[in-house]
């Protein structure tokens, strides 16, 4: 074995999980659950202990009924233990919503800082959701985003207050077209409702940040972002959960209504724990002129099924996408985009970096559809991956279908591994091998992470950072 | 009986009723497209006992041999072999009752014989069967002339190709388009260490063609593959291709042209499943008119396949109105110990600017698109194997594109 196969990688590359930060302890005190068999009644009473409007328990209800007759799609692995049976459909933390951290229970808040949100929030953001098990606990908005007339609240709080938005965007932008979006309809609870109205510009950033406390929770919250005529807006999302004793499952959905020349910036850092099934679903419908870019940073779970897409229905609307994603320890990473051009010269770009590392396993998987009448559509896709051992595995499933014959659409993949040719030069130079490793890293992802704000950058980098520190951090 | 032992003991009464269960494709990882042929075209045509006795109907049989000028024409399930010139190849026939009983082992050495109702439907429904044995190199291209269908029913044929050790052979296939019925042929090559074989294929679509080619290669052992299919009403063609000996390469290069309302599916795929191995898929597709082609490419490095190398690189250009081309290079790298795993997709349009110019000159659309198009396909020529230029341009020459 060579010197470089003999180094134990496990020492080498160790990412900063947020459950390496929080450790085993579960986060909440005592919390009402409701679990069981899925059923009309179960989901009646979710509906009952939100005081939901009649519509919205009979759209659950509907959804429902679309979830018992689809069947569970064949090609999903990694999922044997899941059990829907065996969960808790919501988890009530017990603890109010707050509109300040003093009034949360310092445990719950000590989990916030040691993850940096509490930090981030008083530094950079706008306004933070934090959500812990299925409901809002804290909701912070400074006084800049209220006097722009935006709207940032909980799902459950607009569903009351903005009923006829609800209705008109709520699972129509992502309709129950397989069966997890479809249980997702029916058991939906928390996230967050995010408007813009025409002409604001949110320059700076806002947050929903999405706490699992315990195990066998399911989880299900929904963000609906409407962006009106010619505004913008910045859109984190954050999600950790601790070291669990079993499995949680994450099922969650992403709506993002891009209005004509609007531009939204959707950014995700998916450090659930390596418990978590974590399926999300993803899309935005983006009109004339309008822009909706994607940033998704997946470092934890279990396995991972998000696909981030956009239907570009206007004229010149366009889509970017960049993911970085990291499969380890024989997790389970299926990712990619999709996009669906249907305006005339709209414009898609795809970049996919994965990383796979002691016995992890990436898949990229994406959709470049270009329908008939999307005169001059224009679509890249790259996606890469880095193997760093011999245990590590990666599949790409690319599908591009073209109905139009002006279109021109371009997809390039490659799988490599660490260069020894490249590593010995970095040596030459004077780093040892573990710095020489992370910057190659670096390097590999740094397309993408240049895209992410500077804090959701930094996690990344101190991830790949981390174990590297023991030698002498790089950069 | 033989097809109990392929089938883990069922037998053909089970093997039937099995066939009816199983789907004619198993769709994983297309979301948008569900088929990726038409596959209820298939169901039209049903095998039938007595159509094996009958003459097939073959295309201009009196110029045929002329046209043709091959050495064995394997025509419904009836074979000649019309040249004396390839003394180092065997030949022998088997009607279908022989193979159904087992007088050829090699037959049906197939993976997976439950991957699709087509695969069952050829075993059930097969007409007859030739064995041929490449037993000394030649630089004689051997050509293989497979025609005929039998009106409303199903045409099996089957083919069994030994390329003995260290053999080198170019073969080159000319598969006629059926015309009323379906046909199914199914080639399987075993080359055995260090042979090398040149093979040409040519494939005309018709009213329903399902064709599969399965190659093994063991070590050390290549392959250089080229294909050219001209429309069909549903044309499938999949190339498998085991690397199952260290150092065994392929080298597949494949051109598909559609055109009215064909449907073409075309998929070549590699499973490298030694050290060393090396697999390159190159497609190359035009859509016109009304016509779909699907144009798959995938390659999977097992974990025994450390320092392989694979690439899929698939293109296509669509010109039609209403046509669609689907590009889907996939790849699984299941060895972390590989040289190379790439892929790569690309879709593009004619220059719209020169056709203007040259319909400004007095062509018409498709005289213009014929003289835009030159380029692509001289680019896909070039690299087939000097012996089936010649072949591959004279049939290019009568199509749509030249």
């Amino acid at each position: 074995m060579s010197k470089r196969e003999d180094t134990d990688l496990k020492n080498i590359i160790g990412l900063t999980t947020a459950e390496e930060i929080l450790g085993e302890r579960e986060i909440g005190g005592d919390k009402l659950v409701i679990k069981g068999r899925i059923s009309p009644d179960l989901i009646d009473e979710i509906s009952r202990r939100k005081k939901e409007p009649d519509w919205m328990r009979r759209m659950r209800r509907m959804y429902l009924e679309i979830f018992n007759k689809l069947s569970t799609p064949q090609w999903l692995e990694g999922i044997e233990e899941l059990d829907l049976d065996e969960l808790s459909y919501y988890v009530d933390p017990g603890v109010e919503r707050r509109f300040s951290w003093e009034e949360i229970p310092k445990d719950i808040v000590e989990a916030y800082e040691k993850l940096g949100i509490k930090k981030a929030e008083a530094e950079f953001l706008l306004g933070l959701n934090a959500q812990l098990d299925s409901e809002s606990i804290l909701l912070r908005t400074k006084e800049n985003l209220l006097k722009k007339g935006v709207v940032f609240l909980p799902l459950e709080e607009a569903v009351h207050k903005y009923p006829d938005m609800i209705r008109e965007y709520f699972m129509k932008i992502f309709p129950p077209e397989h069966k997890f979006a479809a249980l997702h309809g029916a058991l939906w609870s928390g996230g967050v409702f995010v408007y813009v109205p025409p002409n604001v510009k949110i320059d700076t950033p806002v947050e929903a940040f999405f706490l699992i406390g315990s195990a066998l929770e399911g989880n299900f919250e929904h963000t609906l972002i409407i962006a009106d005529k010619n505004s913008s807006l910045h859109f984190i999302e954050g999600c950790a959960a601790p070291r669990l004793s079993r499995y949680s499952f994450h099922d969650g959905m992403v709506e993002i209504y891009v209005g004509e020349n609007a531009h939204v910036t959707f950014t995700t850092l998916q450090n659930w724990s390596s418990q978590v099934i974590n399926f999300n679903n993803k899309r935005a419908i983006v009109e004339r002129n309008g822009h909706i870019e994607w940033v998704e940073g997946s470092i934890g779970s279990k396995v991972t099924y998000v696909y981030p897409s956009a239907v570009l229905r206007g004229d010149n609307a366009s889509m970017e996408s960049y993911v970085i994603t990291f499969a380890r320890d024989g997790h389970i990473k299926d990712s990619g985009s999709k996009v669906i051009h249907r305006g005339r010269n709209t414009r898609s770009r795809i970049v996919s970096k994965s990383i796979s590392m002691r016995g992890g396993k990436t898949i990229y998987r994406g959709v470049v559809r270009i329908l008939k009448g999307a005169e001059n559509a224009k679509s890249y896709t790259s996606c890469d991956t880095l193997l760093l051992d011999d245990k590590s595995i990666t599949a790409t499933y690319p599908h591009v279908q073209n109905d139009e014959p002006t279109a021109i659409i371009g997809h390039e993949a490659r799988v490599s591994k660490i260069s020894d040719q490249l590593l010995f030069y970095l040596r030459s130079r004077g780093l040892n091998e573990n710095e020489a490793l992370s910057m190659i890293i670096s390097g590999y992802i740094s397309d993408v992470l240049s895209r992410l704000p500077f804090e959701q950058a930094a996690i990344i980098r101190g991830a790949i950072d981390l174990e590297f520190s023991k030698y002498g951090r790089v950069g | 009986m033989f097809i109990r032992s392929l089938s883990k003991n069922l037998s053909l009464e089970d093997l039937r009723g099995l066939e009816r269960r199983i789907p004619y494709q198993k769709i994983h990882d297309s979301p948008t497209l569900k088929f990726y042929t038409n596959w209820s075209i298939y169901d039209r045509y049903i095998f039938s006992e007595d159509d094996l006795y009958k003459d097939p109907y073959v295309k201009s049989l009196g110029d045929l041999y002329e046209r043709v000028a091959a050495d064995i024409y394997y025509l419904g399930s009836k074979v000649e072999i019309l040249s004396n010139k390839n003394s180092h190849i065997d030949v022998r026939y088997y009607p279908r009752k022989e193979i159904l009983e087992g007088s050829v082992r090699e037959f049906f050495n197939i993976p997976d014989l439950f991957e699709s109702k087509m695969i069952l439907r050829h075993l059930l429904d097969i007409s007859s069967g030739l064995y041929i044995d490449i037993k000394d190199s030649s630089k004689d291209l051997l050509k293989i002339y497979v025609g005929g269908s039998f009106k409303n029913s199903h045409l099996s044929q089957h083919i069994y190709i030994r390329i003995r050790d260290s053999v080198k052979s170019k073969i080159l296939f000319i598969v006629d388009a059926p015309e009323d019925g379906m046909r199914t042929l199914f080639n399987e090559f075993n080359l055995e260490n260090n042979a090398e074989a040149t093979i040409g294929f040519v494939m005309f679509g018709g009213s329903a063609s399902y064709n599969r080619n399965y190659l093994s290669l063991d070590k050390g052992s290549s392959v250089r593959f080229f294909t050219i299919i001209f429309g069909g009403e549903a044309s499938t063609l999949i190339n498998s291709y085991y690397l199952n000996g260290e150092r065994s390469s392929v080298f597949s290069r494949s051109f598909t042209l559609s055109r009215e309302d064909e449907w073409i599916h075309n998929a070549e795929q590699a499973f490298l499943e030694n050290i060393d191995t090396e697999s390159r898929i190159f497609m190359r597709g035009v859509a016109y008119d009304d016509s779909k082609n699907i144009m798959r490419g995938y390659a999977k490095q097992n974990r025994d396949a450390r320092r392989s190398k694979a690439s899929v690189d698939v293109q296509g250009i669509n010109l039609g109105g209403r046509s669609l081309l689907v590009a889907a290079p996939f790849i699984e790298v299941l060895s972390g110990d590989v040289d190379e795993a790439s892929h790569s997709a690309s879709q593009y349009t004619l220059d719209l600017d020169a056709e203007f110019y040259l319909r400004s000159r007095g062509l018409d659309k498709d005289n213009a698109i014929k003289i835009l198009l030159k380029d692509y396909v001289e680019d896909y020529i070039s690299g087939v194997d000097e012996d089936l230029q010649k072949v591959f341009r004279e049939y290019l020459a009568n199509s749509f594109i030249s």
